[in-house]
């Protein structure tokens, strides 16, 4: 029940788009380092990149677009509480990623002119021409799967990591559960980066089944809760995002107004479509929540995307989009609902809450140089605040990489406290061992559901304080759990990392007292924004006994 | 494996996003994902 691992250079959790960007910068700029992939599934369908993608909506191309104007931009949508040079950073190396990705082979379509396929972000029309999007076709995981192989990266499959070690302040190492031969394997690692992903098992989806979130729903918060506990500070947990996605399905909902959908309301008005009289200026995707809640508690909702304008070539190219890339299953829907495109409305409502660093704002603090402030522990992707969606997941996953090789270089393994190993083999096996008690999935259940009940928008302290009690007493539960094999050992491990979450985001969310980012931070009882005093972080970290410790802090160059 | 049927099933539905992933993968085309009633 229990094995070590030889040790890594750099072992980076999570086998998604930024894992896998990051152990290939690892052995890029580092040919000898001994890097390792930790991944949950495989790394060839893990992460919500699974089926691919079909388009990057953050890419800076040199002659359409600058880092500066993303930078504007990203930092408009943010309300102002982002690190600007992570945006930058992101940015920069933007360019650079695309042209390594096409010489893998990722297809970026090239119009007649022998230009690549762009368009603008509808979100950010406010910003001009400074968010470039760009078209993308091919396997995507596939080939990242394929050039992780071709550089000798070492990968342990099926084995969700239980837990980040530090030692005053610097990364040791990491423990993961062998899903397959119910093993607690050690990795002494002289850096860890975090990247598995966000927090898609937030709030519980409408239907009571399929997740209306594009993220990955083996990510169940892991990256934050694993770096909370490793001693890594979190800012923005109290941003409680949404999508909006195609009601019921994980479908992206804004996709056809990229391909000249018109949003429209029940009365078959494009509400905001300027020429007819609507009369809304769109800052960002928090302003087109808030005009879509207006609309529904109006009475004019349910809100959909119109295609019946559409020619046969719009719509033909809208149906590869979305029933070849990133969610096949999407034709069965269609399908199901009678529903064809260009012909018939496409319902999209807000999916049910969630955490995330790409989409969103909220997860791990890191710098330019994807560190935390742990010593050797890194961050990318959707467990990094980038807000910079695919592309902040290469790029920050390629820094972190190429940071991670370097400081492992000038680093020796520190050991591993064998007291807390053994700690934590015995809290991932204690489920096990139970004769009888809770399921996890129960337990998870049950969570989810006062996270829509007490912590999603809108809030106010009363809720948020019936939530802080009531996750008080469900933490009693965790010493109930039964898990009937491995894989519910691991849903166990999961609803831990969730109950993590949920309290971290009710302390910020308590913490904020104003209404910032639309419906993401609504507080009822401080319903207006107030930049004079909260134009700032609240960072989260592990303070004194293992409690939640929030304080506030400046954002950096503002 | 279920037992009775001889088909491979999610053990949790409600962890499955319906990529799609496991019925383009699969070298026998045996895998057919069928979206839950509550869905469709």
């Amino acid at each position: 029940m229990f094995s070590t691992l030889k040790s890594a250079d750099v072992a980076v959790v999570g086998g998604g788009a930024a894992g896998c960007l990051a152990a290939i910068a690892a052995k890029d700029s580092c040919p000898d380092a001994e890097v390792v992939i930790v991944e949950k599934a495989s790394v060839r369908r893990g992460g919500s990149v699974a089926c691919g993608m079909d388009a990057i909506n953050v890419v800076v191309i040199p002659g359409l677009s600058t880092v500066e104007g993303l930078v504007r931009a990203q930092m408009s949508a943010a309300h102002g509480i982002l690190d600007p040079a992570v945006i930058r950073a992101v940015g920069e190396e933007s360019f650079s990623i695309l042209q390594d990705l096409e010489s893998w082979g990722v297809e970026f379509p090239h119009d007649k002119k022998g230009h690549y396929e762009t368009f603008h972000q509808w979100a950010a029309r406010d910003s001009g021409s400074a968010v470039t999007s760009i078209s993308m076709a091919g396997d995507l995981k596939g080939i990242l799967d394929r050039e992780v192989s071709r550089r000798g990266v070492r990968r342990v499959e099926h084995a969700p990591v239980t837990a980040v070690f530090s030692e005053a302040g610097e990364v040791t190492g990491l423990c993961a559960l062998d899903i397959r031969r119910g093993e607690l394997m050690v990795l002494p690692a002289r850096t860890v980066i975090l990247a598995a992903g966000s927090g898609a098992r937030f709030g519980l989806p409408e239907n009571g089944v399929l997740h209306a979130v594009f993220d990955c729903p083996a990510c169940a918060g892991d990256s934050y809760a694993l770096g909370f506990h490793a001693g890594a500070e979190l800012i923005n947990m109290e941003c409680v995002k949404r999508y909006i996605s195609v009601r019921y399905f994980n479908g992206p909902g804004l996709a056809p107004l990229s391909h000249g959908g018109r949003l429209v309301n029940s009365l078959g008005e494009a509400f905001l479509d300027r020429s007819s009289g609507g009369g809304l200026e769109l800052n960002n995707f928090m302003d087109l929540f808030s005009a879509m809640l207006r609309e529904m508690e109006a009475g004019r909702g349910p809100i959909y995307i119109d295609t019946g304008h559409f020619s046969e070539e719009m719509t033909a190219e809208l149906e590869r989009c979305f029933f070849t890339t990133e969610r096949p299953a999407f034709k069965k829907f269609f399908d199901a609902r009678g529903w064809k495109i260009g012909r018939d409305l496409i319902e999209i409502h807000l999916s049910e809450p969630v955490l995330c660093g790409g989409h969103g704002i909220n997860g791990l603090r890191v710098n330019a140089r994807a560190e935390t402030n742990v010593k050797g522990l890194y961050a990318a992707g959707d467990a990094a605040a980038n807000a910079t969606s695919l592309m902040g997941a290469f790029a920050l996953g390629r820094i972190a990489g190429r940071e991670a090789a370097r400081f492992a270089k000038k680093t020796g393994t520190k050991a591993m406290d064998s007291g807390r190993v053994q700690a934590e083999k015995e809290r991932v096996f204690a489920p096990l061992q139970r004769a009888e008690g809770i399921p996890p999935a129960l337990l998870e259940r049950k969570v989810r559901l006062m996270v829509n009940h007490y912590v999603d928008n809108p809030k106010s302290e009363g809720k948020l304080k019936t939530a802080q009690s009531r996750l008080s007493r469900l933490r009693e539960d965790l010493s109930r759990l039964k898990a009937e094999d491995l894989h519910d050992a691991m849903k166990a491990v999961e609803v831990q990392a969730i109950m993590d979450c949920t309290e971290i985001v009710v302390a910020a969310s308590l913490e904020r007292r104003e209404s910032r980012w639309g419906v993401y931070h609504r507080r009822v009882d401080f319903p207006d924004r107030n930049d004079g005093e909260w134009k700032k972080f609240v960072v989260v970290h592990k303070g004194e006994g293992g409690r939640i410790s929030v304080s506030t802090g400046p954002i950096p160059g503002g | 494996m279920k037992e009775q049927t001889a088909l491979a099933e999610a053990k949790y539905e409600v962890d499955c996003w319906y990529c799609g992933a496991c019925e383009m993968d699969c070298p026998t085309q045996a895998i057919d994902v069928k979206l839950p009633y509550l869905v469709a």
